[in-house]
């Protein structure tokens, strides 16, 4: 549809299609048969839905004349349902709405597959040259981590980081001096955009971080 | 509340209880760091929300008449600003949700019942 539309048309699909990855990059772990049983999973399901509905709703004028056949109204009358009527809405239509149709409208959309999910991973990463990075830097340990986990996705600086390194330095290491450099040294060294923060210990990290998801879901990238 | 209510009202404000403390259970103890940093929390706790302010809806205009000290018309507005952004794509205010869920929520079941929720 993309290479269609006029510039405010392209700006509603563009729109429709945020709204998409938005709900699906924070449910990107998620596995339909665990949504009749795992009631935050199915919640958190249902409001990227609302979110969804809710864009293509602000911009639906735009949206009908790139594509009046495109049910519109249904991602509509599914965000009004969920919002006004949730005993309406069966668990399979919210897993198929997540799972199916909404990666199918971006790919109908941009013609490919929704920006979602983990940025890079371990096999993608440049490993050599991040091993010289930390060598160089006084760095023990590195450990690759969601980034959603750590929040850097939201907004400000780390808007569009695609790597979140955790990582340990030496007692006397030049990083240790500069860590708050070293997202932006290391993006320039291995070209992706990432965030570098502290490996969290249990009983010294961060109030509140989502410490055992971020150690259950770390990978090793580069030890001495 | 519901000590001094008879029929419908007190079924109408079981009914709002019942899901209230449904809700709290999900979302207790979620602070305003974990809203700000895991949006998948966020989007837990917005939909639980959402979900109160709908047994609310339902009544809030008997509600409002029979127990007028108490704001039955927040919990639609939060409903509806939740499920019917302006701006659908704006990120959402993590103050306000958890403010939402750590005193608005607790406080409805107290209102109601009498009593805090158990925590």
């Amino acid at each position: 549809m993309l290479h269609q539309a006029t510039p405010a048309q392209a700006a509603a699909l563009r729109a429709v299609v945020e709204a998409i990855e938005e709900a699906l990059f924070v449910l990107h772990e998620l596995d339909p048969r665990t949504l009749p049983t795992e009631r935050r999973m199915l919640y958190s399901a249902a409001y990227g839905l609302i979110r969804i509905g809710g864009a293509i709703e602000q911009h639906c004028s735009q949206l009908e004349l790139i594509s009046p056949e495109s049910p519109w109204a249904d991602w509509v009358d599914l965000r009004n349902r969920l919002a006004g009527k949730p005993g309406q809405v069966s668990v399979d239509e919210i897993a198929r709405a997540v799972t199916e149709d909404a990666p199918q409208l971006v790919r109908d959309i941009t013609g490919a597959e929704p920006n979602v999910g983990p940025k890079v991973r371990l096999e993608d990463l440049p490993l050599d040259d991040i091993a010289d990075f930390c060598r160089e830097w006084g760095i023990k340990e590195a450990y690759m981590t969601p980034p959603e986990l750590t929040g850097v996705y939201l907004s400000g600086p780390f808007e569009g980081v695609e790597l979140a390194l955790l990582v340990d330095y030496h007692n006397d290491a030049p990083g240790r001096k500069r860590h708050s450099s070293m997202g932006r040294l290391i993006s320039q060294h291995i070209g992706i955009k990432t965030y570098v923060g502290g490996l969290p210990a249990p009983d010294n990290h961060i109030q509140n971080w989502p410490y055992d998801a971020m150690m259950a879901r770390r990978e090793l990238v580069y030890a001495e | 509340m519901l000590n001094n209510s008879g029929e419908p009202q007190a079924s109408w404000l079981r009914s709002i209880a019942n899901q209230a403390v449904a809700e709290w259970s999900l979302v207790r103890g979620v602070d305003e760091a974990t809203l700000r940093r895991d949006a998948f929390a966020l989007y837990v706790a917005c939909y639980a929300l959402i979900r109160v302010g709908n047994v609310v809806a339902a009544r809030s205009r008997d509600l409002e008449i029979i127990y007028p000290n108490y704001e039955w018309v927040n919990w639609v507005d939060l409903r509806n600003r939740l499920a019917h952004q302006p701006n659908p794509t704006a990120p959402l205010n993590p103050y306000e949700v958890w403010a939402a869920v750590s005193q608005s929520l607790p406080e409805l079941i107290q209102a109601i019942s009498g009593e805090p929720p158990a925590l």
